[in-house]
């Protein structure tokens, strides 16, 4: 099981050796892992990597053929009705009604948990405040733009205030703008104590997870912090340092040779930029500059520590265990 | 509580989906209504007017009335063509332009003194088995009745030669001919028009239809656009959620039955006669909109789209226009075939619906316990195939 460092007792969701396949290559293969409670989970990957089908798992929908997850201390495939109270899910489709309003929408899904009527005026005013739908109330479900939709999907899963909010790729499709106000809902919920579990496509997403779980073919590479990812994913952390082009060669000769200094990379577009890998930066960095004192013919312009793209450091976790397949 | 709310969730959903189609509820109300309408302006009648080609002889003996042959057969058949050349009216039925050609006997009177029965031929070029019956079974009658006047003039003759030689009868040529004759009483004073009595099957009719389209598309549609993904997470379960669905057609399918029973009943619109207790046919209907609900029910957890859903429902209809007595009496059906009819919900509320509307009594015990059986049975079946598709994964 990938350890997240918490009690079993606070974990709201447990998975061990959850399996479910549709062939001998897609499906879902000995994903473990533990989600504290009041966390944002990330599941990210390509297409067809088990991110949706890690989620139907865990609501339910599917039943596993080997392994077990347990979700708010529930076997998912036995939940009882007090547990599915306790449960949001939004689909990665529009699956609701578009011949019905936004509130007659939201009005059925609160309905169908059990919502009476005063009650349920009450969560639709919350929610439609904060996925801003308040003005568009009376719009029919095919009367709204795709980002409206997705609001409305998530103002339908959060109408009944759960505790764990299953999200599957909301983002999708949406422009960058409401994939922002997206996660600024997530985080705020958050806030709030609620925990969510998302899946997304866009790896740069991760950096608003407070845990981040990369899939690939069926199977969890990795779940940890952002942070402690991007050290997997670099072998430690990178310093970007900039200086005149025709120093570059003599400068990267006397990194190599500096114990602290794991590797030494030119960047492909700007001569002049090198990225240094170390175990730790902020350690490192102090000592390059007393380095380069001893090397008056190297001029350093610049030097900080760099935090790469997300898209970049899924790309070397994916090389990385393209080459591990290989070696074995 | 919850589970109440749960209920009543779907059918907010259903009121609220359905009203936002007007089109469909004004052709659901207002399509049978004018079906009806024009089915009881246009429709003429059971007997088909048959056109036919009369071919006379050519050498008829004196006291042949070729006039009093025509008004004769002019009763039943429509007579277009009048003549002795029999090749004519036979190119006329080979081209269509007449249904029959009836050929009259010249030596009629002859022949019975050779002691010989004249032919009188009926030729027709037909396809259609009913019109074909019609046409022997008029035929017969003519027939029959031309006999009954030639024995008519017989007996008158001789009984004027046995009152010349002194030998009276008070007994009529006529009765002596026809000495039974037929009465007929109608306890119900007068036989309905033909629309008004049909009315109640076309209402049944249209109830089942409209039940069974509906309930097929409603799951199968839902199934396909995901929401049941919700469903199967939502604290919902499969008894609650077909049960609001129940409940949701059943109201609205009421609704519509109550505008289309009101403009069949209103005078100044078909009046229809409605001599029942209203209670009772609304009890009555509400099992039969059930008993419907159950077989679209089960053809939309069977159903893998929407168009093999509505293929579905179109064959049930087909199989409730042949074997539900609709048009075809169910006791024309040989056993066990009769049993196709009896396991749909439109032939039973065909019977309930016309005793209570028309005959203003009770649906017969066993119509009730037929209909019942079946609403409750399809009920359960539907149930857990539902429980079974739900959580199936």
């Amino acid at each position: 099981m990938i350890n997240t460092g918490q009690t079993a007792a606070s974990n709201i969701i447990e998975a061990r050796d959850l399996t479910r396949s549709f062939s001998s290559d897609t499906g879902v293969f000995d994903v473990s892992f533990a989600l504290p409670q009041g966390a944002i989970l990330g599941l990210i990957g390509p297409s067809g990597s088990g991110k949706t089908t890690t989620v139907r798992l865990m609501t339910g929908l599917l039943s596993p053929e080997r392994g077990s997850v347990r979700v708010l201390g529930q076997e998912a495939i036995t939940f009882t009705t007090r547990t599915r109270e306790r449960i949001g899910y939004m689909p990665q489709d529009f699956v609701l009604y578009p011949n019905l309003t936004v509130s007659e929408n939201l009005n059925f899904v609160a309905s169908l948990y059990g919502m009476g009527y005063l009650k349920r005026r009450e969560h639709l005013t919350r929610v439609l405040e904060l996925v801003e739908l308040q003005d568009a109330r009376r719009r029919l479900g095919h009367q709204l733009s795709g980002g409206m939709q997705r609001r409305l999907a998530l103002a339908c899963a959060l109408v009944h205030n759960p505790v764990l909010l299953f999200a599957d790729e909301p983002t999708a499709g949406i422009d960058p703008v409401l994939r922002g106000v997206f996660w600024q809902y997530f985080r705020e919920l958050r806030e709030q104590g609620h925990t969510l579990v998302i899946t997304t496509q866009y790896v740069g997403e991760a950096a608003y997870c407070d845990l981040v779980g990369v899939m690939r073919n069926g199977r969890l590479l990795h779940l940890n912090t952002p942070d402690e990812l991007r050290r997997i994913a670099l072998g430690g952390e990178v310093i970007k340092l900039v200086l005149p082009p025709t120093q570059v060669i003599d400068a990267m000769q006397i990194l190599q040779r500096f114990p602290a200094v794991n590797d030494v990379r030119r960047s492909r577009n700007e001569p002049g930029l090198l990225y240094v890998y170390t175990e730790q930066a902020s350690t490192t960095l102090p000592q390059l500059f007393t380095l380069f004192e001893q090397h008056p013919d190297i001029t350093i312009e610049q030097a900080q520590e760099y935090q790469p793209p997300f898209d970049d450091l899924f790309i070397r976790l994916m090389e990385r265990e393209d080459a591990q397949g290989a070696q074995a | 509580m919850k589970a109440l709310i749960r209920l009543l969730s779907f059918f907010g959903k259903e009121f609220h989906e359905i009203r936002r189609q007007p089109r469909l509820i004004l052709s659901l109300i207002f399509g049978p209504f004018l079906i009806l309408l024009l089915f009881g302006i246009g429709y003429a009648g059971e007997q088909p007017r048959l056109r036919t080609a009369l071919v006379l002889p050519a050498n008829s003996s004196e006291d042949f009335d070729s006039a009093e042959f025509e008004q004769a057969i002019s009763t039943n058949f429509e007579i277009v063509h009048s003549g002795t050349d029999e090749q004519a009216a036979m190119q006329l039925l080979r081209t269509g332009q007449v249904d029959v050609v009836e050929i009259i006997p010249g030596d009629i009177q002859e022949r019975m003194m050779r002691n010989e029965q004249s032919p009188l031929e009926l030729r027709y070029n037909e396809i259609d088995p009913l019109s074909e019956q019609w046409i022997q079974y008029l035929g017969y009658a003519q027939v029959t009745e031309i006999n009954r006047a030639i024995q008519r003039v017989a007996i008158a003759d001789l009984q004027e030669e046995l009152a010349q030689n002194g030998v009276t009868s008070n007994v009529t040529a006529e009765v002596l001919v026809s000495p039974i004759q037929q009465q007929y009483a109608n306890l119900r004073g007068s036989s309905l028009d033909v629309m008004s009595f049909y009315a109640p099957s076309v209402l049944a009719l249209i109830v089942q239809h409209i039940a069974v389209t509906l309930a097929s598309l409603s799951l199968v549609r839902e199934r396909l656009q995901g929401s049941f993904e919700l469903f199967r997470i939502a604290p919902v379960s499969p008894l609650q959620v077909l049960l609001g669905k129940y409940i949701g057609y059943l109201l609205y399918i009421g609704l519509i039955i109550a505008a289309l029973v009101g403009l069949m009943i209103w005078p100044i619109m078909l009046g229809v006669p409605f001599l029942g207790d209203v209670a009772e046919f609304a009890g009555f209907a509400a099992l039969l909109v059930l008993a419907s609900l159950g077989i679209g029910f089960l053809i939309s957890m069977y159903s893998k789209t929407e168009s093999q859903a509505v293929q579905l429902s179109m064959l049930v209809l087909l199989l409730s226009v042949f074997f539900s007595g609709f048009f075809l009496p169910l006791k024309n059906f040989l056993s066990p075939i009769d049993l196709v009819g009896y396991a749909l919900p439109i032939t039973h509320g065909i019977m309930g619906f016309q005793a209570i509307m028309l005959r203003g009594i009770s649906p017969s015990t066993f119509t009730w316990l037929a209909l019942a059986a079946l609403a409750g049975g399809l009920f359960v079946v539907v149930a857990l195939v539902a429980q079974w598709n739900f959580r199936r994964s």
